[in-house]
């Protein structure tokens, strides 16, 4: 348990548990809306925020927050429309974003040494005043979560029936994007912007296999977060590896294992032939 | 609904045109819905039946001429009408179970951010009265095709609306609850205004005191007007495609009101 003895391990622990409370909520999100591309163009046009900021020198993390949502609200305000293909808009954002995050840090003076650090996450590293960062926007997202949790489960399940009976569905789904790009600008720190759409949509992914209901879902996911966070890092720690790299594997290998169990599971319930449904029930004359 | 009141217009359309895509779909409907009334739409594939549902709930926007429901402009209507639509649209892997769906009815109902025990009674009593308290805890993409139609017509009715819309809602029911589904209609019909679109003729005549016939324009007809031969005709109509013009003058007879 040496790990535990660094400062910036234990700081390291409770962003990663942080980050999961936030991740297992909006990735539930992402996966019952099917947005996970919508999530991964705005995760990248991020880059474009930090590279503003390396150019500028204020913090990259502000640049990122501040590209995801401008990301958010373009995708939102034009996939409502009917005449663009949301996917065109989606693939052209992405695009953008991580062109003119190349063409600001190549402009940027001096050296960009922690740009790794962005792509690919480290949260060995994060500043404690980013630390702070990542609590208020962790607080906002759970304020509105809590306040449209039921407004979002229905806009998600079924829009059309949502607006006849009077919800807002256009600003509640343009709400629930500028959610998911908050949520990349804290995952941003520990998986790094290429990696974020596999920790926001793994453990909703391997949740929705387990429940008919959307807040155990939830609750599912963030365990599941805070089991990949916890475990990448002390596997990262002891093997001196990347930790969001490493974080990512021990998600996608338990996905792996959980879809596998499920097919073998469901392959060994499933009715045969011969097999008497209900049994138990005597058949009437 | 008290009888005094059903003298009330709950749905007018004056002089409606609506264009999809380039495309006129209704053209200039005028249709009055009094309270009490059992509406049956019949018309052919593509003759904009769904449409013009859609823009009786506010989901369509008319290209021309006013739609009004209980007095008011569309949008602000949400509470007293409630809709089955034809397709389910949502997702079949959605977690979430029938009790839960049922209660998205209550959403306009809601006081504050989340449901009270009195929208968790309504659905119990909802879903006794069409016997479908056993698939509370079912997860909805696991419906059989009939079953989801008892939900949604169970997430309809929650809201105790004022004006029912149904398009198509017997599509996917088996004839013996299809029977019963007409008995809950008739039921229904005593406490609220029905809109009922349907191929099927022979319900529509004998359940519905007022039918319409839709291919781009509407004919509207009363009850008496629904002999053998209109419904022949108007059956032409909807196999054939025979422009209304044709018979028009069939149902012009005196007992009809003929919007045109």
């Amino acid at each position: 348990m040496d790990f535990w003895l660094y400062d910036f391990m234990r700081q390291a622990f409770l962003i990663g548990v942080i980050a999961s409370i936030i991740c297992g909520i909006i990735g539930s999100y992402v996966v019952v809306n099917r947005i996970v591309f919508i999530s991964g163009s705005i995760s990248h046009t991020a880059y474009g925020g930090i590279g503003l900021g390396y150019y500028l020198g204020f913090s990259p993390i502000i640049g990122a927050t501040i590209f995801s949502l401008i990301a958010a609200i373009i995708i939102g305000m034009i996939g409502q429309r009917a005449e663009q293909r949301p996917d065109t808009v989606i693939g052209i954002t992405w695009a953008v974003g991580m062109a003119l995050g190349a063409i600001f840090v190549k402009l940027s003076p001096g050296y960009t040494a922690d740009l790794m650090s962005y792509l690919f996450g480290n949260i060995l590293t994060v500043p404690r005043m980013e630390m702070w960062y990542i609590f208020i926007l962790s607080a906002i997202i759970l304020g509105v979560v809590f306040t449209l949790y039921e407004d979002f489960r229905a806009v998600s399940f079924d829009e059309e029936f949502a607006r006849v009976q009077g919800l807002p569905t256009s600003i509640l789904n343009l709400i629930l994007l500028c959610l998911v790009a908050l949520t990349v600008v804290i995952l941003i720190r520990i998986v790094g912007i290429i990696l974020v759409i596999a920790l926001l949509t793994i453990p909703a992914a391997i949740a929705i296999q387990c429940t008919s209901k959307l807040h155990i879902m939830m609750g599912i996911s963030i365990i599941l977060g805070i089991c990949f966070t916890t475990g990448g890092l002390i596997i990262s720690f002891f093997l001196d590896l990347p930790s969001g790299a490493v974080i990512i594997m021990v998600a996608a290998l338990t996905f792996i294992l959980a879809v596998g169990g499920n097919c073998i599971f469901s392959k060994y319930r499933a009715p045969r032939p011969g097999y008497k449904q209900n049994a138990k029930i005597k058949s009437r004359p | 609904m008290s009888i005094s009141s059903r003298n009330n217009i709950v749905i007018q359309i004056k002089n409606l045109w609506v264009s999809l895509k380039d495309r006129i779909i209704l053209e200039d409907i005028n249709l009055t819905v009094w309270d009490g009334d059992f509406l049956g739409i019949i018309g052919p594939n593509g003759g904009g039946k769904t449409t013009l549902l859609r823009v009786i709930l506010g989901l369509v926007k008319p290209m021309q001429g006013s739609v009004q429901v209980l007095g008011e402009q569309v949008h602000k209507t949400g509470k007293h009408i409630a809709y089955v639509p034809q397709h389910a649209h949502f997702d079949q892997d959605f977690p979430i179970n029938v009790w839960d769906m049922v209660l998205m009815g209550r959403l306009g109902q809601r006081r504050g951010r989340f449901y009270s025990r009195e929208d968790q009674a309504a659905v119990k009593s909802i879903l006794l009265e069409l016997e479908i308290d056993a698939l509370g805890k079912r997860q909805v993409g696991k419906l059989s095709g009939g079953e989801r139609q008892r939900v949604l017509l169970a997430r309809a009715l929650v809201s105790r609306p004022r004006i029912l819309l149904m398009d198509e809602p017997t599509n996917n029911i088996d004839s013996q609850f299809e029977a019963r589904f007409y008995d809950i209609l008739k039921k229904l019909s005593q406490e609220m205004t029905l809109v009922l679109v349907s191929h099927d003729l022979t319900a529509i005549s004998r359940h519905v005191n007022k039918w319409a016939c839709l291919n781009r324009k509407i004919v509207v007809g009363g009850k008496n007007d629904i002999t053998p031969e209109i419904i022949a005709e108007v059956y032409q109509c909807s196999v054939n495609r025979i422009m209304h013009d044709q018979f028009r003058h069939i149902v012009a007879a005196p007992k009809g009101e003929v919007f045109r």
